[in-house]
Order: structure tokens, then sequence, then C-alpha cells
């Protein structure tokens, strides 16, 4: 019971360490490499704050199935923006191309939609290997204290990383829509139309 | 957008906070304020939400038009 338990939340504090390292990856291409993210972008970085926030509900809160759910829906709707992105841009036309750099061949939308089905796939994975979460609700997070202590200091990174993200769109886009393709209250506003 | 990451940070910062009735509250806010502004970010006024550039079956009529 108590290994299961370790394992499930083990895996939960990964997941949410790897949404935090997608989102610091995220904005130091934006801050080193000056590439603004679009409005589905921005979206999408929503998504997985969303996933990581399911995560710091059953840590901090004790587990609850609808804090999975919630996971769940956030990385369906994460797979359905980031295919919508990429449908728009599959095909080459005026004022349409894939934004930002390729890394390692592939466009930001095209590695969210890996990035959401992979978080599908994982928890389908979890549920496979460790059952139904039951024993979760008899061991709760903080009697492991050390991974305790790493899922809470995550929360705390994804907070941090929601506070950066919320100023810099404040200053991309002010409180308008985000089709920027500069800082708007920096001075270089320039709408991409 | 502004308005969804607020709502994403208040929903962390509760949820950290173990505040769980304002988490859920902030978070259900965040999630339709999403769906809505994907909605309308993608819609358009001539095509709605079709998608005519990938739409393989009117590029096969029209060159059935011109042969």
């Amino acid at each position: 019971m108590r290994t299961l338990a370790l394992l499930d939340y083990g895996f939960q504090v990964a997941l949410a360490a790897m949404m935090a390292s997608i989102l610091t990856a995220a904005l130091v291409i934006q801050f080193t490499m000056g590439e603004l993210p679009c409005p589905l972008c921005l979206l999408e970085r929503v998504c997985m704050f969303g996933i990581g926030l399911g995560v710091v509900m059953n840590l901090r809160g004790g587990f609850s199935g609808k804090h999975m759910g919630l996971i769940l829906l956030f990385a369906i709707l994460l797979v359905v923006i980031a295919t919508r992105q990429t449908l728009l841009d599959i095909y080459p036309r005026p004022g349409h191309a894939y934004i930002g750099s390729a890394i390692l061949g592939l466009h930001m939308p095209v590695w969210s939609i890996l990035i959401g089905l992979g978080t599908v796939f994982a928890y389908a994975l979890k549920l496979t290997a460790l059952g139904n979460d039951g024993h979760l609700h008899q061991v709760p997070s903080h009697y492991f204290p050390s991974l305790f202590r790493i899922g809470s200091a995550v929360g705390l990174i994804l907070i941090l990383l929601c506070a950066i993200n919320l100023v810099a769109v404040v200053l991309q886009c002010g409180l308008g829509q985000c089709h920027t393709e500069g800082y708007r209250l920096l001075g270089d506003p320039l709408p991409a139309g | 957008m502004v308005a969804i990451l607020t709502t994403m940070l208040a929903a962390l910062t509760f949820a950290w906070a173990r505040r769980k009735d304002a988490t859920w509250v902030a978070a259900c806010l965040c999630l339709l304020l999403t769906v809505w502004l994907f909605l309308w970010e993608v819609w358009s006024p001539v095509d709605g939400f079709r998608m005519p550039w990938i739409d393989t079956r009117l590029e096969r009529i029209e060159t059935q038009a011109q042969a």
C-alpha cells in the first residue's frame, strides 16, 4: 500500500516538474531569443499550468479523483488547442507560418500535442499499473516528507512561473488582444494583423 | 489573456495554501475563460470554424472542373 502510494505521488511530482521545466524553457526562449508567444501559444501554457495545478491540489490538499479529472481536462484541452494551431499552419499560405524556432525539427504547437497526449498516455499507463488510486486516500502525501517538500517546491515554482507569465502578458498585450509583435507597454506595439 | 492568467495564478496560490473551494472556483473560471478565448481566437467571420485550406475535397472538385 505504502509503496503503491509512493510510486503514485512520485509520478505526480514528476509530471508537475516536467510541466514546470517546459514552462521555464518557454520563458527562457521568449526572453533570450525574443520569440513572443501568440494567443494560442499562451493558452497552451495555461493548460500546462492547469496540469500542474491538479498535482498541487493532490499533494497539498489531499488526493481526489476530481483533481485527476481536472488534470485530464487540461491535458485534453491542450491537445485540442495545439492540434487546431498545427492545422492553421500545416498548409503554407500567405500570412501563416509556424511561430518560433523548431526544436529537434518540430515546432512548438506540434510539441504541445505530444506533451498533451503524453500526459494522457502516462495517466492511462499509471492507472493500468497502479490501479484506481484508492490507496492515496489512506496514505496522504505528507507520509513521504521528502516527496512532499519537493512537490511543494514545484508548486511554488509553478506559482512564480505563472506570475512571470502574467507580468509578461500585461507588458505584451496590456488588457487587450495578444496579436502583437512586440511588448506593447514597452513601446514596440505593431499588431500582427 | 490577463484574466485567464490571473485566475490561474489565483488557483495555484489557493491550491498551495489548501483553500479548496477558492481553488475550484478559480480553476473552473480559468477553464471556462480558456475555452471561450480559444473558440473566439479560431473563429473567422469568413470561414467560421471551418478550415478550407485543408479541404482536399474542394481542391479535387476544382481540378475536375478544370479538366
